[in-house]
């Protein structure tokens, strides 16, 4: 085996460790078989306050052969409406794009992807992602849309998404 | 002859005026021609290739750079399409900005869309398939306590879930490790049931006073 993969199995073996021991409130994530430590499952909860209060949303994260170096990817299964989550569930936030200068000048460098970043911080992002959508680097216009010109049938969406997937 | 140069100065500078054109056209497009292989490798050249983008702002000439920061912005548009508004503003602020307003850009004249699926075999995923991923009415919820094996009725049952918290250690077996993940889920799902429950009740309550 190459010593990058070792690299990458021992540090999410670390990480989901440290996940299991002492786990941020409204996260729970793992591996979804420890055959592959390179594909897992998280649930992350709504925010208090927001349309995605007492949602729990499951997303998948996978992660490059090359981690830490690379960032992981994040895909909500299924995807919320929401404007920074593209309709195909990928999730679209500085923290998850490789490391270097943003084209647009628009995300500082260390907002974005570093080794220093784990899991846990990117679900930590994500969740105020949730309650902070950032529309000006929008990844669903229509989400966009949506959200700025109606905001009331965004929230009425939203808040019957959550329902549904409770089963009430 | 005074006609005579003058007819030679015209003829000249017409020439003059047409080569000039065929170079800085042809220049162009050898710009723009390796924006395939540059697609490719996009995930490499990010840093260099786009560190200088705005060191020609307003002429009229596309250059990868410019495709790729409006594409990066709109990623379910395709190179063609950012090309041929570019074109036309030569400014990717423009663009950019007639891309959050409408949404969309026109296709150049006698441009047939490619298919979505060819589409994500060129382009890396990140700009994949934007046609269907950006569309709200896909997004269907899912039934969480179907999807992860959640009993229903426990939850009925408060004590049970509140003794059962979940305790936080690790256990050298990965059998019991993927246990007790999933009753981590399972008691994150079904508390989240609880508390929308009560809300729920709280709500029609209220709207049972109000009527």
């Amino acid at each position: 085996m190459p010593p990058r993969v070792n690299t990458a199995q021992r540090r999410l073996l670390k990480e989901y460790q440290q996940l299991t021991k002492d786990c941020p409130e409204g996260i729970v994530a793992g591996p979804v078989s420890e055959d592959n430590l390179f594909v897992w499952d998280c649930l992350i909860e709504g925010p208090k306050d927001t349309p995605y209060e007492n949602g729990v949303f499951p997303a998948r994260l996978t992660f490059p052969t090359d981690y830490p170096l690379s960032p992981p990817k994040l895909v909500f299964t299924p995807s919320i409406l929401h404007p920074n989550i593209y309709a195909n569930g990928e999730v679209c936030i500085s923290i998850l794009h490789p490391p270097g200068e943003d084209p647009l000048q628009y995300e500082r460098p260390e907002e974005r992807w570093s080794p220093v970043q784990n899991v846990e911080k990117i679900l930590l992002s994500v969740m105020s992602m949730l309650s902070e959508p950032n529309v000006e680097s929008g990844a669903n216009i229509d989400a966009c849309v949506l959200w700025r010109d109606n905001r009331e049938e965004f929230e009425r969406r939203v808040r019957a998404d959550v329902r549904k997937s409770l089963g009430l | 002859m005074a006609d005579n140069t003058t007819i030679t100065f015209v003829v000249t500078l017409v020439v003059a005026f047409v080569f000039l054109r065929w170079f800085v056209n042809s220049e162009e497009s050898e710009v723009i021609s390796p924006l395939d292989q540059l697609d490719v490798a996009s995930g490499d050249t990010d840093a260099t290739g786009r560190a200088n983008h705005d060191a020609h702002p307003i002429r009229r000439a596309v250059t990868t750079d410019m495709v790729e920061v409006v594409q990066s912005i709109a990623p379910h548009l395709s190179v063609e399409q950012i090309q041929y508004d570019l074109q036309r503003t030569g400014s990717v602020q423009e663009t950019v900005e007639r891309v959050l307003s409408e949404g969309t850009l026109p296709y150049p004249p006698g441009y047939t869309q490619r298919s979505a699926s060819s589409g994500a075999t060129r382009n890396d995923t990140h700009e994949a398939n934007g046609d269907r991923r950006n569309k709200v009415d896909n997004i269907k919820s899912e039934n969480l306590l179907k999807k992860y094996n959640v009993d229903e009725m426990s939850s009925s049952d408060s004590s049970s879930v509140e003794k059962k918290t979940v305790k936080a250690q690790w256990s050298d077996s990965p059998d019991v490790r993927a246990k007790t993940l999933q009753e981590k889920k399972a008691e994150m799902i079904l508390k989240a049931r609880k508390r929308l429950q009560a809300q729920l009740s709280n709500e029609q309550d209220l709207s049972v006073l109000t009527e």
